[in-house]
């Protein structure tokens, strides 16, 4: 009979495990959402928005004078029209995926790794810095076109460039530490940006 | 060897064949994209090749056609406008189709539109059809201004 509820016991234990397992906590779930967007918030920075060739390409001074010099008026237009409506385009997806790291920053690194004071105001001062480059890019854009944009362009890919870096350093660090987490480890050690 | 790994070796000699046979006879960067893009099921997204997937597997076909896709859409994307415009002259010109019908077509049909890879980036993507667009209209208004009409008739064989 011991034997019996002793194992009933052992089975309802494993059974709890395996439920915890399964389903984690609604704050594990959205730390792991948090990291998932992210990642791709990053990766979409990195690989396909501020690539140099790309970007080169986009506000392309060859492509500009190309067009002025081999086509009608009509075409000069279109090119104009086009590129500007990219350009935009372009700069507003980079704002957005700037502010979704900076959400990320703000609202759950912390819980996870423990930035020095220099650090946090270092990224947060980059962070004011690129939104506030990102805005004045797209007045610039809007109101002379892209090809008035290239210096400010070169300025704001060198400083998301960092923002970056410190955003991808920031982030293996937390799956790391998530990992360690999961497998029962520490995640006490202390992320250094 | 584990399987992930043996299927990546697959695919880079899958990749390594279709550039080697059949890419390397198109000179032209938007002449592979239009090929590849052709080799795609547009109802499921996945690529079909018979000479690949008998010499690999299916899976094996379509994951290398679709690396060569991304790539050569890269490549594209990265020309200068000058280049794309030289390309897209030659391409027409490998159609013996007349000018003026293929301007008029392929300003209503957009077909480039459905030439890219399936997860190309929207930002990038909007980049080559612009690209696209304005290409055709430098050539539609070289041709305007000094059009090549075709023989009456075909010389006698």
């Amino acid at each position: 009979m011991v034997q019996l509820i002793f194992s009933l016991l052992m089975g309802l234990a494993l059974l709890a495990a395996l439920y915890v397992l399964v389903f984690p906590s609604p704050r594990a779930r959205r730390g792991g959402e948090a990291i998932i967007g992210a990642r791709q918030a990053l990766t979409t920075l990195q690989l396909d928005l501020l690539p140099p060739e790309f970007v080169s390409r986009l506000f392309s001074a060859e492509d500009f004078d190309y067009v002025a010099a081999a086509s009608s008026e009509d075409t000069r237009r279109l090119f104009l029209r086009q590129r500007r409506k990219i350009a935009l385009l372009w700069a507003a997806q980079v704002q957005n995926q700037v502010l979704n790291l900076k959400r990320f920053h703000l609202g759950r690194s912390r819980f996870y790794s423990r930035l020095s004071v220099k650090a946090e105001l270092s990224l947060a001062l980059r962070f004011a810095e690129l939104t506030a480059i990102c805005r004045v890019l797209r007045i610039i854009i809007y109101a002379r076109g892209p090809h008035a944009a290239r210096p400010a362009v070169h300025a704001m890919a060198g400083i998301a460039d960092r923002v970056c870096a410190a955003s991808a350093k920031s982030l293996d660090f937390l799956a790391a530490s998530r990992a360690d987490g999961l497998s029962g480890g520490s995640a006490k050690s202390q992320a250094v940006l | 060897m584990n399987g992930a790994a043996s299927q990546r070796m697959d695919v880079h000699e899958a990749l390594d064949d279709l550039n080697r046979r059949t890419l390397s006879a198109m000179e032209r960067v938007l002449d592979r994209m239009i090929y590849l893009a052709s080799l795609r099921d547009y109802n499921t997204g996945l690529y079909h090749h018979a000479g690949l997937a008998s010499q690999f597997t299916s899976e094996v076909a379509c994951e290398a056609i679709a690396a060569c896709h991304r790539d050569v859409f890269q490549r594209l994307l990265c020309l200068p406008l000058s280049e794309l415009v030289a390309q897209l002259d030659g391409y027409i010109k490998s159609t013996f189709c007349e000018a003026g019908i293929f301007f008029s077509t392929w300003r209503k049909l957009e077909p480039y539109r459905v030439a890219i890879p399936m997860n190309a980036d929207p930002v990038a993507a909007e980049l080559l059809f612009s690209n696209f667009k304005v290409a055709l209209a430098i050539l539609e208004a070289r041709q305007k201004s000094c059009p090549v009409t075709a023989p009456a008739a075909w010389p006698r064989p």
